[in-house]
């Protein structure tokens, strides 16, 4: 152990004699100091906080991922290459700890700097608040919806899958009894084809109004502990016509909130009398993201956990869409913004935890260049894979446009060969007043950290223990 | 061996035959890149933008990678509806990317009309919209021999502030008029006086040398600190009390311009001496309005582009002076105090710049074609009956005239003016309904009332009169059918009168009620007379 720790203080001394880690810290704190005064909000104090929230501290984690990079890539191959590792693998020392000795010494050195970086941008942000001169609705807004860990709950979702197959078995026993022709049931393809038809129809038309028609939204498992200081919010998009369209119009409708009253009944029991509140008819911009306040206290709209949204379509013009995964979604506070910002630093932490392991692996087996090379590359493929998918438009027809499946699939391979540095950048959560929630974290550490990056790093140490350090350092 | 060496100086003397064959034509390039604009001229005097030749040294050809992954993020999270990023991301982009103008100009028009309309509060919506502008201006900078950058800017001005789509329409109106009006402290300031007055703090400095009363008493005020002293200013739209006391008359006038035109810039980049031009080529423009500003900058689009001609500009400055023209002055309750009260009149004079532009246009070969020939007409028809509506039925004669030489029109060669106004109003009152017509009424009392409030008298007779000859005419048509009867014309007169009355503020009403007192008292009677008469009937009623 004493020799871990003691390769672990060697390389956190190295590091700082680094000059392009001297460099990047530079960039760190002048980013950090400078970016405040220099970014374009919207012009409003909750668009300000925001984006202050969200490009400080997505500009401290990438300098920091840059840095860790680096540093590992250069602690690790350059030992090689100087020869310098001779004075260590002489020693009684296994090459595994000797790995690991200067994984945790990069590691520690960057996590002290994002705890500075992490420490200096809240004590920023408190100061500002304190200092402006937000008026009561602005600070109430941005309390309401940034400086808040709001929990995002769905409505409950229709079993598309169970609905598919009762409309394909319906439509085959249909046409067997008018003898229709049954090629396109035949065989197992033409009926998963047929399925997928079906699903992805009744997928585009799930949340389709007419005019005068209202479609309702059950929500479960929300919580029951809120008080009625609590202010509920919805999230929605509508879109106007059909699925995919994303022409903004105006559109006219209600929306209509289910309220609970708890009642004596004649027996003098408790029994639950649910009535329903319209708010006055309004115009909808289409194909816009929204977000309104619930106006009924908690307690009379969640009743067990349960509440029931519906939306009334007033326009005459045209069907109105409320597309599969766009909402509406109710956002509850469950915890304050100072624990969302430490669970987004912890997320930050992960990420350089993660992003050192693979600069650690690659380096334990190739030369400086080539191993800043492949992390840079590792890390740009699964940003450009990322964008590759989240770019592909929903409207997407697998069947007919070629190139953009050939994208998609492409873009999803790569995402299950490599982790994209997005998943480490919560930040937009932050700002959005989310909540970054634990099992949100375990899932991305055993994700991202246990099942990809470990078995990489395992292998690069695996090479390391076997590598022929006397002859690199001979070649070089 | 030798082959190669003879492929060598072959192809040597060649590049230097071609290099010097570029002593030819160098010279003749120079001229086309000159008078042709090729080049951007703010960029080759002041220098480009810092941030821009970083980013252009800097990245290089990753520049155009980089504004792409922004571009593909601004839009994605357009769509989840993070609005916040959106300016810091064009801003960057357009910094990446300088001339690709194009995305500037859908950039702006985005934030201008897409994202505004996303917000429920006007002032968030005017937010975007003054975003939008923000950005073309910076992209006009970028890119000065662009035409499309000025049209988008432009567009912007007269479409989405001047015109009546947006709800918020009234609300982008009035402040604009208020901050405007703080800037110039009154409605129609001096231009000439402001194009005059010191444009630089260099100007400024000769004429108030070190030894100048005006300079001495801006040092004992402030140790001659013009930079805070501008702060102030704007803060109060005047000088401070303390050091204009101080200063001579005419002395204070030239630091009060000098303040005043560097304010103009710096919040609206426009300077004086354009807006005297526009002034002088289309007539008087009132500078609270958005269309003044449209065709400010269609006009200075057209002065960068070659020849000064650009069909989509000269569209657009058509477009404005047609919008100027039907309602490009703001008539206030109050003089120099803008309130929502405000009502939009008619800028009669602009029209012989717009007839003049719709002849240029329909003259020269390269767009004349039909749709502007039936534009022009239908112009001159409103131009008419609106001049006529006005008390200026002089001008409304010439442009009969015209109208009937000039154009195919065939009714006007049929009819006097006076018939020509009337048909037009009685087209209406033919294809109408009964509440259309009476809609129709209300809209020309209104207006005959709106302006006897705000002071202009003549206007408000001629539109009464107008109105009670459509109503005479109506009621001919229509005589013995009493479902589509209209109530008696002064009725509806002061029922109009009392509505404007009960709603809008006291310096309006007050000369309303005094102009309308013997209408309003014969209502009042009428209307008690009526509840008696039907009292009387009640309580005959067993």
């Amino acid at each position: 152990m004493t020799a871990f720790f003691a390769i672990v203080k060697l390389t956190i001394r190295s590091a700082v004699r680094s000059h392009v880690f001297r460099l990047l810290l530079f960039l760190l704190l002048l980013g950090i100091f400078l970016l405040p005064f220099t970014l374009l909000g919207d012009g409003t104090p909750k668009g300000d906080v925001q984006i202050f929230l969200q490009y400080c501290l997505g500009f401290a984690e990438f300098t920091l991922c840059l840095s860790s990079v680096w540093l590992a890539c250069s602690e690790i191959s350059s030992d090689v290459e100087t020869a310098q590792i001779h004075m260590i693998v002489v020693k009684p020392v296994r090459r595994a700890v000797v790995l690991l000795g200067k994984y945790a010494g990069v590691v520690l050195i960057h996590l002290a700097l994002l705890l500075i970086a992490a420490v200096t941008v809240y004590c920023f942000l408190s100061f500002r608040l304190a200092s402006s001169d937000f008026s009561e609705e602005d600070r109430m807004l941005l309390e309401e919806q940034v400086l808040t860990a709001r929990v995002v709950y769905p409505p409950e979702r229709p079993d598309f899958n169970a609905l598919a197959q009762q409309e394909l078995d319906r439509r085959i026993a249909l046409a067997r009894e008018h003898g229709q022709d049954m090629l396109q049931y035949e065989d197992n393809q033409s009926r998963q084809q047929k399925f997928l038809e079906i699903r992805k129809e009744l997928i585009a038309t799930a949340g389709l109004i007419s005019e005068d028609e209202t479609l309702f939204w059950e929500f479960k498992g929300l919580p029951k502990n809120l008080t009625d200081d609590d202010v509920i919010f919805m999230r929605y998009t509508i879109y106007a016509n059909r699925y995919y369209v994303q022409d903004q119009n105006t559109i006219r409708g209600h929306w209509i909130f289910a309220v609970n009253y708890v009642r004596p009944d004649d027996n003098g029991a408790e029994t639950v009398v649910t009535d329903l509140m319209a708010l006055p008819e309004d115009d909808f911009i289409t194909a816009t993201r929204s977000e309104i306040p619930v106006p009924i206290r908690p307690s009379y709209f969640i009743y067990d956990g349960e509440a029931r949204v519906g939306f009334l379509n007033k326009d005459v013009r045209s069907d109105l869409n409320f597309e599969e995964g766009k909402g509406p979604f109710l956002m509850v506070r469950e915890a304050g913004f100072f624990s969302n910002y430490c669970r987004t630093v912890l997320v930050m932490a992960i990420g350089i935890l993660s992003i050192t392991l693979l600069a650690s692996a690659v380096a334990a087996c190739m030369s400086l260049p080539i191993a800043i090379f492949f992390s840079a590359a590792y890390l740009i493929v699964g940003t450009l894979a990322h964008y590759l998918v989240t770019s592909i438009p929903d409207s997407l027809d697998f069947q007919s446009d070629f190139t953009g499946t050939f994208g998609y699939r492409f873009g999803d391979l790569l995402l299950n060969l490599v982790v994209p540095i997005q998943d480490f950048f919560v930040t937009g959560y932050l700002a959005n007043g989310e909540l970054v929630s634990f099992p949100f974290i375990g899932i991305l550490f055993a994700k991202d950290f246990l099942l990809r990056m470990l078995p990489v790093f395992l292998l690069g140490a695996w090479i390391y223990t076997r590598r022929e350090l006397a002859l690199v350092s001979k070649r070089g | 061996m030798k082959n190669r060496y003879a492929l060598f100086f072959s192809l040597l003397a060649g590049t230097v035959l071609l290099l010097f064959a570029n002593v030819f034509v160098q010279d003749r390039m120079a001229v086309i890149v000159k008078e042709d604009r090729l080049v951007d001229e703010s960029f080759a005097a002041e220098g480009t933008p810092p941030l821009v030749a970083f980013s252009t040294m800097a990245l290089g050809g990753f520049r155009g990678f980089i504004a792409d992954i922004l571009w593909l993020r601004a839009g994605d999270l357009q769509q989840k509806g993070k609005y916040y990023e959106l300016v810091q991301l064009s801003d960057w982009i357009l910094k990446l990317q300088p001339k690709f103008s194009a995305a500037a100009s859908h950039m702006g028009w985005n934030m201008a009309y897409n994202v505004s309309v996303a917000c429920k509060r006007p002032e968030d919506r005017l937010r975007w919209v003054r975003r939008g502008i923000q950005l073309m201006q910076d992209a006009v900078t970028m890119n000065p021999n662009d035409p499309d950058v000025y049209n988008q800017l432009a567009w912007i001005y007269q479409h989405k502030l001047g015109n009546v789509l947006d709800d918020a329409q009234r609300y982008y109106k009035e402040t604009m008029a208020r901050e405007l009006m703080f800037l110039y402290g009154k409605h129609y300031p001096d231009w000439e006086a402001w194009a005059a007055s010191p444009a630089t703090e260099e100007a400024l400095r000769e004429r108030f040398p070190a030894d100048h009363p005006a300079w001495l008493a801006i040092m004992a005020y402030n140790q001659g600190d013009l930079a805070r002293l501008f702060g102030e200013f704007m803060l109060n739209g005047e000088l401070p009390k303390e050091l204009k006391e101080k200063l001579a008359p005419e002395d204070a006038s030239v630091l009060d311009y000098y303040f005043r035109r560097k304010w103009l810039k710096k919040d609206w980049n426009v300077t004086p001496e354009k807006i005297l031009e526009v002034n002088k080529a289309y007539g008087e423009l009132d500078w609270l309005l958005p269309e003044s500003f449209g065709i400010y900058w269609a006009r200075v689009g057209l002065e960068h582009t070659p020849d000064r001609e650009n069909l989509g500009l000269t569209r657009l400055i058509l477009q404005c002076l047609v919008a100027t023209f039907n309602y490009g002055r703001m008539l206030l309750p109050k003089e120099n105090e803008v309130s929502s009260f405000f009502l939009l009149v008619p800028n009669t004079g602009v029209i012989d710049a717009a007839r003049e532009l719709y002849k240029k246009v329909m003259n020269s070969g390269e767009y004349a074609h039909a749709p502007f020939e039936a534009l022009y007409e239908n112009f001159l028809i409103d131009a008419i009956v609106t001049l006529y509506s006005y008390s200026q039925k002089d001008a409304a004669s010439k442009l009969f005239q015209e109208l009937r030489t000039e154009t195919k029109n065939v009714n006007s060669r049929a009819m006097t003016l006076d018939q020509f106004v009337l048909n037009e109003w009685e087209d209406d009152i033919v294809s109408g309904n009964f509440k259309q017509i009476g809609n129709e009424l209300e809209g020309l009392l209104f207006t005959s009332c709106l302006l006897v409030g705000y002071g202009d008298r003549d206007a408000a007779a001629d539109h009464l009169a107008l109105a009670q000859r459509i109503y005479e005419r109506y009621k001919q048509q229509h005589a013995g059918l009493d479902r589509v009867a209209l109530p008696s014309f002064s009725e509806m007169k002061a029922r109009t009168a009392r509505a404007i009355i009960e709603n809008y503020p006291p310096e309006i009403a007050n000369r309303i009620r005094a102009e309308l007192e013997e209408d309003l008292k014969k209502q009042e009677q009428a209307a008690a007379n009526a509840s008696g008469s039907a009292a009387d009937q009640e309580a005959a009623t067993p």
